[in-house]
């Protein structure tokens, strides 16, 4: 069965699919509302147009990017709809469900190697070089130019800048303004909450959890919505400076940081210190077929089933955590039917426009399928490293991913080669992209000792 | 039905073909990127680099240190970029192009 609605929109608008009527709700994402009407399959990949499904709702993949408005590249997760907004499928070379050229797919079963690919054969090269040109690349170019955006970009002058709201930037924000500092909060989603808004509408999350056991904390017993509510209370109490759809994509200098707003266009925060809380990308499973349409994050379900929408009937859970268990405790409650792998490993999931069964190697190899909606991944996530990268920290590698190296109060270290020579003066790091685990708990007394070491940094004259 | 295993998406770059070029010699991070091409599409590396850094690290290369992640972190349109030539200070006019201009790559 394909996902669908299980919940009607709170603030319905109409869209358009390819010609058809869609409603959505105009405080949930674009992707949402498509996936919700039982459309799973909304891109195409660009060299062996693959199909593609959203598969973490957080614009971290290739999996929602579709034409908006004439408008090539949207990512649909990361936006919301306005009425009569028309979206189309882009990439496609017959329709939307029949793509000719997913031929190039079963055509190079490996894989595209363009630096041998005809290599040395006289002119084949060239042809199939001109053709891979031809067949590659993502979308088409916008109806319009785009309005002209006022010149010059604002600054906004403040103390800290922290980025990301999600459970260790809420708590940050509030710790600073606590002891007095000025504080600017961006968060590139339309609502305040990060990974917290990955768990289902009234989840629960119970006591120490796998991954939050492996690297020493725990998500402890929580009512996430209650957890949420209470923060977005303090964080207004306490006069926090918030910006949401502010996506900062750059640190320009050491303090001057840069973020784009969908209606303001580029904005410089200039700040005297700056707090990365940009949480984690999904995990990446390896398995075949790992990038069909059904195929996502327990993240990515979670936000769904947030926004009213059930990916699946039957689902196939592998891998543990606080976003899986608190899907599949939900999915069960809306009458889907969910088996939790134990013990076992996803091997391939098949389907040839969406995931239609899975095959699974138990421990001792032997392999079994079962019939399936939707692959729901969960593991621990790979820290969002980037800007604080950019801005000169110090990383370590782990199996998961780059965790951004600071001390026991939050401060960054330092790269000892910085790639870019322009360290930010006072930069601190807190939560999943420090390499925690996602504990709320946790985060609130971390950011405490941190907000008093930023204090000591920025000295706020109050 | 093909068994690819994708290890990015964006690319279309499959597992073979990373475990390939591995084998080939380009065994640390930024060689491995430069040569498959994983992490220089639209995701810029928020899906696939944990994961490549994982095989890379299991073959035995060096994935010690990320390749290097350059502005604009998220995708932006063109348009929302120009503004900044106009910017006193953000590309001063008399060193264009100095080394690690994040806008200048
Ligand atoms: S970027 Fe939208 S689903 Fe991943």
């Amino acid at each position: 069965m394909p996902p669908r609605r299980i919940r009607a929109p709170a603030r319905p608008v109409n869209i358009e699919l390819d010609g058809r009527t869609i409603v959505a709700d105009a405080d949930a994402s674009i992707a949402s509302a498509l996936v919700g009407a039982g459309e799973l399959l909304l891109a195409r990949s660009p060299k062996f147009h693959r199909p593609r499904g959203p598969s973490c709702m957080r614009g971290g993949c290739d999996g929602c990017l579709m034409r908006v408005d004439g408008v090539p590249n949207v990512m649909t997760c990361q936006c919301t709809p306005r009425e009569g907004a028309v979206v189309e499928q882009q990439n496609v070379t017959l329709s939307a469900k029949v793509d000719l050229l997913r031929a190039t797919d079963w055509f190079f079963s490996k894989g595209m190697n363009h630096h041998e690919m005809f290599a040395g054969i006289p002119g084949a090269q060239h042809v199939m070089l001109a053709f891979a040109r031809r067949i590659s690349g993502l979308g088409e170019l916008p109806d319009a130019a785009s309005p002209p955006r006022p010149e010059g970009v604002p600054t906004i002058e403040t103390d800290v800048l922290v980025v990301g709201g999600g459970a260790a930037g809420l708590a940050t924000a509030v710790a600073l303004r606590g002891r007095g500092a000025r504080v600017v909060l961006c968060d590139d989603r339309h609502a305040l909450g990060g990974a917290l808004l990955a768990f289902p509408r009234g989840a629960r999350v119970a006591a120490a959890d796998a991954q939050g056991a492996a690297r020493g904390g725990s998500v402890g017993d929580v009512e996430v919505d209650a957890l949420l509510a209470r923060s977005l209370e303090e964080v207004e109490r306490a006069g926090v400076d918030v910006r949401l759809e502010a996506t900062v994509i750059g640190v320009l200098e050491g303090d001057d940081w840069l973020f784009v707003h969908p209606r303001d266009g580029l904005v410089r925060v200039r700040a005297r210190a700056h707090v990365v809380a940009t949480g984690g990308h999904d995990p990446t499973p390896l398995f075949e077929g790992n990038d069909l349409p059904g195929v996502m994050s327990a993240r990515a379900a979670g936000r769904l089933l947030r926004d009213g929408v059930l990916c699946g009937e039957r689902i196939v859970v592998d891998g543990d955590g606080p976003h899986a268990r608190a899907f599949a405790l939900a999915a069960r409650a809306e009458g889907a039917e969910v088996e939790v792998l134990e013990r076992a490993s996803v091997h391939s999931v098949s389907g040839l426009s969406r995931v239609r069964s899975v095959t699974v190697h138990d421990e001792s190899g032997r392999a079994t399928r079962r019939h399936c909606d939707a692959l729901v991944f969960d593991g621990p996530v790979a820290p969002t490293f980037e800007l604080a990268v950019q801005a000169g920290a110090a990383t370590r590698h782990e199996r998961f991913g780059y965790v951004v190296l600071a001390d026991e109060r939050g401060r960054v270290l330092p790269d000892p080669n910085p790639r870019d020579a322009r360290p930010s003066p006072a930069l601190f790091a807190i939560g999943e992209v420090a390499g925690a685990a996602l504990d709320p708990t946790a985060f609130a007394a971390r950011a405490d000792a941190l907000s008093a070491a930023v204090l000591e940094v920025v000295g706020v004259e109050s | 039905m093909s068994g690819k295993i994708l290890v990015c998406r964006c690319e279309d770059v499959t597992l073979h073909e990373l475990e390939e070029s591995i084998a080939k010699g380009h065994d640390d991070i930024e060689s491995l990127k430069r040569y498959t091409g994983f992490g220089t599409g639209w995701c810029q590396g928020k899906w696939c680099l944990a994961a490549c850094a994982r095989v890379l690290a299991e073959k035995g290369g060096d994935a010690a240190l990320p390749f290097t992640p350059r502005p604009p972190f998220h995708p932006v349109p063109l348009g929302d970029l120009a503004v900044i030539g106009d910017e006193p200070g953000a590309c001063p006019p008399d060193e264009p192009g100095k080394p690690g201009d994040p806008l200048d790559h």
